[in-house]
């Protein structure tokens, strides 16, 4: 068990445009890719009545491979094993993203099209700044407006620093609904899918 | 983005942890002692285990365990590879299955839980893992059994 962590409180208009999207509705479908935190399900037990947790975060870094030059999206089935027939209303990425080698991308986003529909949108941060933590971080729900970001330990690794055009790119059957760059170095995304 | 001079630094132990206050706050499952059975460390057992009162388990079980209107709580030493109905589940083990709880669901710090979660409340303390689906939707909230015939209509078809 962590006893290092922090927590560092942002406010995060992606997820206050998201609330603002769904605030009417009640049963919402909602995969969460991070690992689970009782704030994050009593938040979204407002909007949503089922919540499913992936933890990806778990099986990354991904197992290299030896010869294949991108990740085949088989893989992605073994490695973020979803609820077949299942279409989410919301797909929470974080910032997991960086922390996805970018030729395994294309793979994780042609696995997580299976789970959207018409409308879908997917949250997720890109970083950018030449260092981020070595793990990626949790995050915590504060209120409609603000995320704590914890980190564990304070070692760092070099950041991918993946342009917004190439995620724009490689997210495949996704639009981009709202882009905001914040000052600590974050640019949060909604993408919206379009079937 | 990690300077603490642009944010606010938290500790864990910070009032910032709604999980551990209001509707979401853990409850002990109760009579902790007396009316509780225990299945010990070193006891293994495949099948099924249904009873009418509260139920610790330290042990290792396959296969499902039953009990409706009843607490069950898994010890930190408890290897758990069943589903679980009870009343308000505990859970500070190792689980692989599915949990049904009419009242509330709780994974402690060092509960592992691979499985879905049918529960109206749950807790997820820090620290815990857990994988799979939460479904908070009160199906199971008992109604009201409906008469099949009135006493005042005893002549109408019953579908």
């Amino acid at each position: 068990m962590k006893t290092d962590s922090e927590i560092y409180i942002h406010s995060s208009p992606g997820l206050r445009s998201l609330c603002q999207r769904f605030q009417d509705m009640t049963t919402l479908d909602l995969l969460e890719l991070g690992p689970a935190r009782g704030c994050n399900i009593e938040f979204w037990s407002r909007f949503s009545n089922s919540i499913f947790v992936a933890d990806l975060r778990a099986s990354l870094p991904l197992p290299p491979l030896e010869e294949e030059l991108e990740y085949p999206e088989s893989e992605w089935h073994r490695i973020l094993d979803l609820p077949a027939g299942r279409y989410f209303d919301i797909i929470l990425a974080w910032d997991l993203m960086n922390y996805i080698e970018a030729a395994a991308l294309p793979g994780f986003i042609n696995h997580l099209n299976r789970y959207c529909k018409q409308g879908t949108i997917l949250f997720t941060m890109l970083i950018d700044q030449p260092q981020m933590p070595e793990d990626s971080c949790v995050f915590r729900i504060i209120d409609e407006e603000n995320l704590g970001y914890e980190t564990s330990g304070s070692s760092l690794r070099s950041c991918p620093r993946l342009q917004p055009r190439v995620l724009e790119n490689t997210m495949q059957g996704f639009r981009t609904s709202d882009r905001y760059r914040l000052r600590h170095g974050i640019i949060e995304y909604l993408f919206y899918y379009i079937r | 983005m990690w300077k603490k001079s642009e944010s606010e630094p938290l500790s864990q132990s910070s009032s910032s942890d709604s999980q551990s206050t209001g509707y979401f706050a853990a409850q002990e499952p109760e009579s902790q002692s007396g009316d509780r059975s225990v299945i010990g460390s070193s006891i293994s057992i495949k099948g099924e285990i249904s009873g009418d009162e509260n139920l610790l388990i330290e042990g290792e079980i396959e296969g499902k365990i039953v009990f409706h209107n009843h607490n069950v709580t898994i010890g930190q030493k408890g290897r758990i590879k069943a589903d679980i109905h009870g009343k308000t589940i505990a859970i500070d083990g190792n689980l692989e299955g599915n949990l049904f709880a009419t009242e509330q669901l709780i994974i402690r710090q060092t509960g592992i839980v691979h499985g879905n979660i049918v529960s109206p409340r749950v807790v997820l303390e820090d620290g815990c893992n857990f994988k799979g689906n939460i479904d908070m939707s009160p199906k199971e909230k008992a109604s009201p059994p409906l008469p099949l015939i009135s006493s005042d209509d005893t002549d109408a078809d019953i579908l």
